[in-house]
């Protein structure tokens, strides 16, 4: 008895006893190694990467090109690791660095946005080291779309690996024009209820598409690409959530409830039920039809004045087990063929990173067109981009839209 | 003397996983809910999550919504057990002893994925409807899955439960009620007599168990009420897991005090199961 | 007269419970094979081993995970049965004051949900090294397990008399000897159970695992809950039906192995339902 009173007795201070200090500092101390070192070093090692796990063809990619190329060219053995969503892996890193624990057992994970943002904040992330990979010199660092992530400085701290672009999808048979702005959704939804919904943020997309809800209702961009500003945001959101809870009575299930994920809209439109839906990836249309899974009336369309485009990364843990291994590895997803073949719209379809100015002829060659006319074009999308608010504007808005629109 | 060191030794190894793993899980989680969080900075105690999550709209909202979802699931599950067993009881022992284990022994999650497939708006249930013509579109059909009503989340507890409570009291049924049963036949007592006056109150006891414990663990339920639940409001369970998750770690303590107040909650119960088993003991 | 229409009633009700029962299979195994099913067809238009090449792929997930599974949770029901027994032999086999509180101590982890201690004790897993371990995710399942063991062989143990033991003893055998050539073999249908339910328990698991595996610790449960939260209702059914798998197996075993009476009836524990 007093044995097991002990014990609890112990278990309960272990909890307490304060993290050391110590183990903080390794995140902020960049690579100073050459990368033909790292390359050594890297061989016969196993890597593990994390990421979101909910789409199949990324699964495919990495599974299936990624993992037996990296095996084969550096005798590295990849391991993916699916996450139900980015956050966890952040928050598995926040409760690592809390209990001080110096050797983790994320390598490499797939991040952007608030999530880096957050982790960059609580220095959980090594670096600076991404600038120096031999890939780089096809990126364009000077870039504010690539050194800045949703306006967070990146310095060093994470690889590009690809580009996404928010686009909204709808089933030609059953829409006649598409609305693209935010008054003609209203319209449609009032003339076609239940069949549209957006997944509930935090999702990604969801977080999306609230985001070009702020852009559209309050008419601007600019405010908020600068710091944040707690009076502009009380003064400004109110239009935001206006919209949205105006639009809740004419959704799927009346806004009772939201899709949870990305995937469940997309459940729902493969179903019928909803008839309009959205995504950050351009070619997941024409790839869902490709597949079958979507009608093939499917089409892909912009909102009037452009829709978010962002670039997604790649970043280190401060404790990651094996840190050359992981730079080996997000060096091969910048390459020019590995990105060649992840834009390749039977596959996962994700746009390149890399400034096409730079690669060599040949290689811009290979870099598909999107065919098929459940796509667009790489001008239209080009010349219909805004930019990614701050993250700091962003988390507010998903905290105003829980306790707003979601609770009403 | 060496009856009680006996004793003790042969209890040791349980009560140190239960001790170590459990209640210094559960002491962690108080203690953190007190605000201790050296590594985020926070070394003051305080009451200051329990207030903030007591008061708070969400924390009733998902109360209310918890106590709804495991009362109408052990309602229900009572009813249907008790009629199931008085239906059952002429049939062969064996065979009901098989088809009630099966639900008992399947996974929970089986269970919802399975029943999620036959309610939902596109499952088993709207394609017959709508091969009956009763239906056109699948929102025609009525929303069963991350509903108000929570109906798919109680349908999957039900399933799960009616065949343990049936088998309890069709093991209470089998012993000394059909006994005292059959004497108040010979005195002439009718159906309903014999039920309400004479089999009722011999197995109400090991019912009302029953019933405790289903309340009790579909109260604290995570697994099913996450898969198939809405948006908002969540129960409790699921409202804490959400707060574990959050990257705000000045979260953690009103996750800790949501899993302390289950806790308490739940043990409430565990000791009224305690002292209605130890009459039933002795009586 | 009464005794063959009530007969008659039991057997439409026993025939309704099994559909009931049955129900919700259905579904599983018509999208375990499914290839296009699209709404509002009654069956799948076109049929399909996808389902069933995904769970066999080599170098596939499921393979992994069914293994992880199957050595937790084997592990989980002897560890618990180890532990249990001995609490059930002093529970059952005694009467002494404090039995009560113990027995409290002994149910509250059946009750209380796992989910609030293990978050509890997340973080000093994590400093301990145990968090994305199969060792941490087996010691976390034995906070459920446990109690039910201890309870079931608290029953088993309550029933018997120790008087086979006594003869032993009075012809010269030592504690040991008979504890094993006497006492096991008695209470080895008993503790079979036991194990099997706490294999259950453990198979079953899914919260515990994924907050202390840390999403390192793959099981069958962490597979099927991704693809349930997902959109493709194949790959689903068909990681349904292989989780459900050892359920029926272990039904099916215990029925064929077992006297009836020791595997339930309601009788002596009445928890004993809380499997998974």
């Amino acid at each position: 008895m007093m044995v097991a009173l002990s014990a609890t007795l112990s278990i309960s201070v272990a909890a307490c006893v304060p993290a050391g200090s110590e183990a903080g500092d390794a995140g902020s101390q960049g690579e100073n190694r050459s990368f033909a070192e790292i390359q050594k070093e890297a061989s016969g090692t196993t890597v593990d990467l994390s990421l979101y796990g909910g789409d199949d063809a990324i699964n495919a990619y990495v599974d299936d090109y990624v993992t037996p190329e990296l095996k084969e060219r550096y005798g590295i053995t990849l391991e993916r690791t699916p996450l139900p969503d980015t956050a966890d892996a952040v928050n598995k890193l926040l409760n690592e660095k809390q209990a001080a624990k110096e050797e983790g057992t994320i390598d490499l994970v797939w991040i952007n946005g608030e999530n880096f943002a957050t982790g960059a904040e609580a220095d959980i992330w090594f670096g600076p080291w991404a600038e120096k990979l031999p890939n780089a010199k096809y990126v364009d660092w000077e870039s504010p779309s690539i050194n800045r992530d949703f306006g967070y400085p990146v310095e060093g701290r994470e690889a590009p690996w690809g580009k996404a672009q928010f686009v909204m999808i709808y089933d030609s048979e059953k829409v006649e024009g598409p609305p693209k702005s935010l008054d003609e959704l209203g319209d449609w939804t009032e003339e076609n209820p239940g069949h549209f919904t957006y997944p509930a943020p935090p999702d990604f997309t969801g977080n999306a598409f609230i985001e070009q809800v702020l852009y559209g209702a309050t008419g601007q961009v600019e405010p908020f690409q600068k710091p944040f500003d707690e009076n502009v945001f009380d003064q400004k959101s109110p239009e935001v959530y206006d919209f949205l809870n105006e639009l809740e009575s004419n959704l799927w299930r009346e806004g009772e409830t939201y899709p949870q994920s990305q995937a469940k809209l997309e459940e729902l439109y493969q179903n019928g039920e909803v008839y309009i839906s959205m995504s950050y990836n351009p070619q997941l249309a024409q790839r869902q039809v490709n597949k079958g899974l979507y009608p093939e009336s499917t089409r892909t369309y912009l909102l009037d004045g452009g829709t978010l485009n962002n670039t997604h990364y790649l970043a280190i843990p401060f404790n990651g087990p094996n840190k050359s291994g992981a730079q080996v590895v997000a060096n091969f997803l910048q390459s020019p063929e590995a990105q060649v073949e992840k834009q390749d719209p039977n596959g996962w379809g994700d746009l390149t990173t890399l400034d096409v100015d730079r690669l060599p002829k040949n290689t811009q060659r290979e870099l598909a067109e999107p065919e098929g006319r459940a796509t667009l074009s790489t001008r239209e999308l080009q010349e219909n981009r805004v930019p990614e608010a701050r993250s700091e504007w962003l988390l507010e808005l998903e905290d105003g839209w829980q306790e707003k629109v979601l609770k009403e | 003397m060496g009856g009680r060191i006996k004793i003790a030794l042969l209890l040791t190894p349980a009560m140190l996983v239960i001790g170590v793993l459990f209640a210094g899980g559960l002491v962690s989680a108080v203690v953190q809910s007190l605000g201790y969080l050296p590594a985020i900075g926070q070394t003051e105690i305080s009451l200051d999550a329990y207030r903030e999550v007591l008061t708070g709209e969400d924390f009733l909202d998902s109360f209310l919504l918890t106590v709804y979802v495991a009362g109408a699931s052990t309602i229900i599950s009572t009813i249907l057990a008790v009629l199931a067993a008085l239906v059952l009881r002429r049939s062969s022992g064996r065979l009901s002893a098989i088809v009630f284990q099966l639900p008992i022994t399947i996974p929970h999650l089986v269970a919802a994925v399975g029943i999620a497939l036959v309610v939902s708006q596109t499952g088993l249930g709207a394609r017959l409807a709508a091969a009956l013509g009763l239906i056109g579109e699948p929102k025609e059909f009525p929303a069963l899955l991350y509903d108000r009503y929570s109906v798919g989340i109680i349908l999957t507890y039900v399933w799960k439960e009616v065949p343990f409570v049936t088998l309890v009291v069709l093991a209470a049924l089998r012993g000394v009620a059909g006994e005292l049963e059959d004497v108040a036949r010979t005195l002439g007592a009718s159906a309903w007599q014999r039920f309400w006056y004479v089999v009722f109150p011999v197995i109400s006891p090991g019912i009302i168990a029953a019933s405790l414990i289903v309340f009790a663990f579909t109260f604290g339920a995570f697994e099913v009420p996450y898969l198939l639940g809405k948006s908002y409001p969540t129960i409790l369970p699921v409202m804490a897991y959400n707060e574990y998750r959050d990257i705000d770690l000045t979260a953690r303590p009103a996750a800790m005090a949501i899993n302390v107040l289950i806790a308490l909650t739940t043990a409430v119960f565990a000791a009224l199961y305690l002292r209605l088993a130890r009459n039933l003991g002795r009586g | 007269m009464g005794k063959g229409a009530g007969t008659k009633r039991s057997n439409v009700g026993l025939l309704i419970v099994t559909a009931l029962v049955t129900l919700p299979f259905v579904p599983l195994f018509l999208w375990a094979f499914a290839g296009e099913w699209r709404f509002p067809d009654l069956l799948p238009t076109e049929w399909s081993p996808r389902g069933i090449s995904y769970l066999l792929e080599p170098g596939g997930r499921v393979l992994g995970a069914t293994i992880n599974s199957l050595l937790i949770g084997v592990s989980v029901a002897v560890a618990s049965v180890v532990v249990g027994m001995p609490a059930g032999m002093a529970l059952g086999g005694y009467e002494w004051r404090m039995k009560g509180a113990v027995i409290f101590v002994i149910l509250l982890p059946i009750l209380v949900p796992p989910l609030a201690s293990t978050m509890g004790i997340h973080l000093t897993f994590i400093r301990l090294g145990l968090a994305d371990t199969m060792l941490g995710v087996f010691l976390v399942h034995l906070v459920p397990t446990v109690p039910y063991t201890a309870i079931i062989l608290t029953s088993i143990f309550a029933e018997r008399t120790g008087e086979l033991e006594e003869t032993a003893r009075t012809l010269g055998a030592g504690p040991w000897q008979a504890f094993r050539y006497v006492t096991l073999p008695e209470v080895a249908p008993g503790v079979a159970v036991a194990g099997l339910f706490a294999f259950l328990i453990s198979w079953g698991q899914y919260i515990l695992t994924l907050l202390i595996g840390g999403g390192n610790v793959v099981t069958l449960p962490m597979l099927l809950f991704s693809a349930a939260s997902g959109n493709d209702p194949v790959v689903t059914s068909a990681l349904a039906i292989v989780f459900a798998l050892p359920a029926v197996l272990a039904l099916v075993v215990a029925l064929r192995y077992l006297k009836p009476g020791t595997l339930d009836e309601g009788r002596g524990f009445v928890g004993l339902g809380k499997v998974s």
